[in-house]
């Protein structure tokens, strides 16, 4: 054991950040937060690392307006004073939202990560969206194949599927939808926007749909609480 | 759109630029945009320590912005001319066309292919006669720059010498005459008279039906006869970024760079960097320890790593090593120590260092016996490197790189074979240990041997070259005499070598070859993979230029060599000197030893003055 303090930190992955992986993003924290010269924690052994993890890693292309890292400081701070440090040292494209103190004891954001809620924007606007949205939500349960490390196999991904909001108003259509997020239960956003369109006959054209990944949640006893709570708005 | 195809290409990254401590400024509200183009990927042109500087030292000024253009790996390439994108710079996303200046730094002659794509990229004309006056001024810079003649038909202005000298001037002359409503021509002429600009259509050359060149000479009359390189003296005072561009992927060199000196006391005669960087000229510790702190803290780098030809021929080298280990290691900051002479306070450093793992040593013998070593006076004896591997072995370290050079001037198969038996005796000085008290994995001896190219402004400039069989001759005879299963012999393909060797002393007449090839389908030449010589060769087929007359020709001390008009201060009596001693096994004292009088005092700085 050791004596670091835990924070939880949310931050932006947008603009021009949405090109870069996660080990690169990684590497970017550890030498901002070097930058910031934030007491940051490091682990022992002959190759010591610092003491610094990500919920989820966002895929390349996707941007985010939620995401988690928890980190360990060696001493106590001000949680406003790790923020304002933080950002004074990442680029554009990458602000931190709220920092938190967590418990020593606290899971990790990684190992609590359950939900997530993601924001849809389509290449154009497909008028029976709603309806086949609508009828995906009635359904009891949702088979699809699946391949994983080419083994393909049967799911249902019913469960994974919390709520899905369609908005057709605008010249393309949006959803915003809430799906498992996280090493527990986890769906997509690409493999749930090819479902509906394999419902409407269609093929979707990812290249051209934005999906940003807002808030992560945990889930305790049936209720979603937001990774990092501070209140905030977005 | 610009998303759709970054998602298809491979490290979108390369082209977003927004890294930690890039320069952002209002593009309309600055007098002169620079382009700083790096004809090779971003990784590659991210490592590069003068790109580093001249940003900084450009944009420190706030009526330029000095923005950075890489060429765009073929997969990107492919999808920009499909959809009509032209080259674009990272930090606005400008297109090249609306820059003033656009500047390009030769680092190695294989990636001039690059500059002309990059120019087609951009949608600007290849050759400078075609471009007009809405056009930007290209302008080039680096080592390639001593011999320019190559690309005399392609870049309107060179820089020769190191930039921090003479781009405060000719950016205020630009700046002046644009004001003014004055012309290209007007510049270039207002521009002739800043040191160490080359201009190359204020000169007309003529050649002999042999083809060598019978005259030389300048058709303006403010243009100078000379072209004598600019260089920093006072190592102390010049401009140094406290700060560096962090890249948000990996690059080659990934690391914040310390540049310790600058030039090489030791006057290795095959070595370009070696006569053209000439002298000498040191930061004080005091001043690199200072330096080292603002560069650590605005990057956040973890590692910092000391520069230069030879590190270990810095005279407050010791101090300043320890100092940065007390420093530093706390903080776990590593520091990296390339070029280092191999003796006990090296290996006792290494230890030290975090950055470098016990995996690998390298030495440099170049030569394998010690008749060829004096030929191309490289200071280091069978002895030295035999010690060297001794106390690297007792202290765990057991693999051995060995850098050699086939093809150089005077060289027989009994030079050759010297390869093999010095790698031999370091494996059996392996093996003399007891088995007991070995450590660390079991020996392994890597060699890696290179072509030789002989470059412009050496001893060796002279000298015919080895011609690509010949070049597979030898590589083929030394890996048929290698017996041991502890040695591993690496080498270079002949044929980018053989290229290289054309490029690097070649004449005005080239540029039509360069073109064609780049029109054939060559691009990124120094990329093995993406190297197309069936271009090359058909270029030459097309173009009737004899590769053989520039590489393979000996040259008499009396031709006037495409280069003589620009002058890097060491004379050419000196490397006609040089060259002989060469012939007689001579070797000559480095710099600091004995001063050998190569003209390079004239700069009045540096180990001349020591």
């Amino acid at each position: 054991m050791n004596n670091n303090i835990k924070y939880r930190i949310e931050f932006t992955k947008t603009d021009r950040m949405i090109f870069i992986g996660h080990l690169d993003l990684l590497k970017l924290f550890q030498r901002s937060i070097r930058k910031a010269k934030l007491p940051i924690g490091y682990s022992w052994g002959y190759n010591p690392h610092q003491l610094i993890t990500f919920a989820l890693p966002l895929p390349l292309g996707m941007a985010g307006s939620g995401e988690i890292a928890d980190i360990q400081l060696t001493r106590r701070m001000d949680t406003d004073e790790i923020k304002a440090a933080l950002n004074g040292s990442l680029p554009h494209g990458i602000s931190v939202l709220c920092v938190m103190e967590i418990e020593a004891g606290a899971l990790g954001c990684a190992a609590a990560v359950a939900w997530g809620d993601y924001c849809v924007t389509l290449d154009k606007k497909y008028d029976d969206f709603e309806e086949t949205v609508n009828n995906v939500l009635e359904k009891k349960e949702i088979y699809i194949e699946r391949t994983v490390k080419k083994k393909t196999k049967t799911v249902d991904i019913r469960p994974l599927i919390r709520s899905i909001h369609v908005d057709n108003s605008g010249d393309v259509t949006e959803f915003n939808c809430n799906i498992a997020t996280g090493s527990q239960g986890n769906l997509k956003p690409d493999v749930l926007i090819e479902y509906i369109f394999s419902l409407m006959g269609e093929v979707p054209d990812l290249l051209k749909t934005d999906i940003l990944r807002g808030t992560l949640y945990t889930e305790e006893e049936g209720v979603l609480l937001p990774l990092c709570p501070e209140e905030k708005f977005i | 759109m610009l998303k759709e195809i970054l998602l298809q290409v491979e490290k979108p990254a390369r082209y977003i630029g927004n890294e930690i401590n890039m320069v952002v400024k209002e593009a309309e509200n600055v007098d002169i945009r620079f382009a700083f183009c790096f004809p090779d990927v971003y990784e590659v042109g991210m490592s590069h320590l003068g790109l580093q500087i001249l940003y900084y030292f450009l944009n420190r000024r706030e009526d330029v912005y000095c923005e950075r253009v890489f060429a765009p790996w073929h997969d990107m390439e492919e999808k920009m001319r499909e959809l009509h994108i032209p080259l674009f710079a990272l930090e606005t996303g400008d297109e090249l066309k609306k820059f003033d200046f656009v500047g390009f730094t030769l680092q190695y002659e294989m990636s001039y292919t690059n500059i002309v794509n990059m120019l087609d990229l951009a949608g600007i004309p290849i050759w400078s006669e075609e471009r007009g006056e809405d056009d930007p001024i290209i302008i080039a810079g680096g080592p390639c720059a001593y011999n320019p003649e190559p690309l005399a038909d392609i870049i309107d202005i060179f820089y020769i010498g190191e930039g921090e000298v003479s781009y405060d001037e000719l950016l205020d002359i630009y700046k002046e005459n644009k004001k003014n409503g004055g012309t290209k021509e007007d510049f270039y002429e207002k521009a002739l008279g800043v040191e160490g600009i080359y201009i190359p259509k204020y000169y007309d050359v003529e050649y002999k039906e042999d083809g060598t060149i019978s005259r030389f000479a300048p058709n303006n009359e403010k243009a100078p006869a000379i072209i004598k390189k600019v260089i920093v003296k006072d190592m102390d005072n010049v401009f140094y970024p406290d700060k560096q561009l962090v890249p948000l992927i990996e690059t080659v060199h990934d690391r914040v760079t310390l540049e310790v000196f600058r030039g090489c006391i030791r006057g290795c005669r095959f070595c370009q960097a070696g006569y053209v960087y000439r002298p000498v000229r040191e930061k004080s510790t005091d001043r690199l320890l200072e330096l080292a702190d603002s560069l650590i803290e605005n990057s956040g780098h973890e590692e910092i790593s000391l520069i230069s030809l030879s590190t270990g021929d810095y005279r407050g080298f010791k101090e300043l090593a320890e100092q940065l280990i007390d420093k530093y290691s706390e903080d776990k900051i590593g520091i990296s120590l390339p070029s280092l002479r191999i003796d006990a306070f090296s290996l006792d450093l290494m230890e030290k260092v975090q950055a470098v793992r016990k995996s690998g040593l390298t030495f440099a013998p170049e030569a394998g016996t010690q008749r060829l070593r004096d030929v191309i006076n490289k200071g280091i004896t069978e002895k030295e490197i035999l010690d060297g591997c001794k106390l690297a072995f007792d202290g765990g370290w057991t693999r051995v790189k060995l850098y050699f050079m086939t093809g150089l001037p005077t060289e027989t198969d009994e030079d050759l074979m010297g390869i093999v038996r010095l790698s031999d005796a370091i494996v059996n000085k392996f093996f003399e240990i007891p088995k007991e008290e070995r450590k660390g994995r079991p020996i392994s001896v890597t060699i890696s041997s290179a072509c030789f190219v002989p470059k412009p402004f050496t001893p060796f400039q002279w000298a015919a070259q080895s011609t690509v069989e010949e070049f597979g001759r030898k590589q083929r005879y030394v890996k048929h005499n290698i017996t041991k299963k502890q040695v591993k012999y690496n080498y270079h393909e002949p044929e980018l070598s053989s290229l290289e060797g054309v490029m690097a002393r070649g004449d005005r007449r080239l540029a039509k070859v360069i073109v064609r090839a780049w029109e054939l389908g060559a691009k990124f030449d120094s990329w093995s993979e993406l190297f197309n010589y069936d271009a090359w060769l058909q270029a030459f087929e097309d173009t009737g230029v004899s590769r053989e007359f520039y590489a393979n020709r000996e040259r008499s001390y009396d031709e006037i060599l495409p280069w003589d008009h620009i002058s890097i201060g060491v004379s050419k009596k000196f490397f006609i000197d040089e060259m002989e001693r060469a012939k007689a096994g001579q070797v000559t004292p480095n710099c600091r030893r004995q001063c050998a009088h190569c003209g390079a005092a004239s700069f009045g700085g540096g180990v001349c003055f020591e």
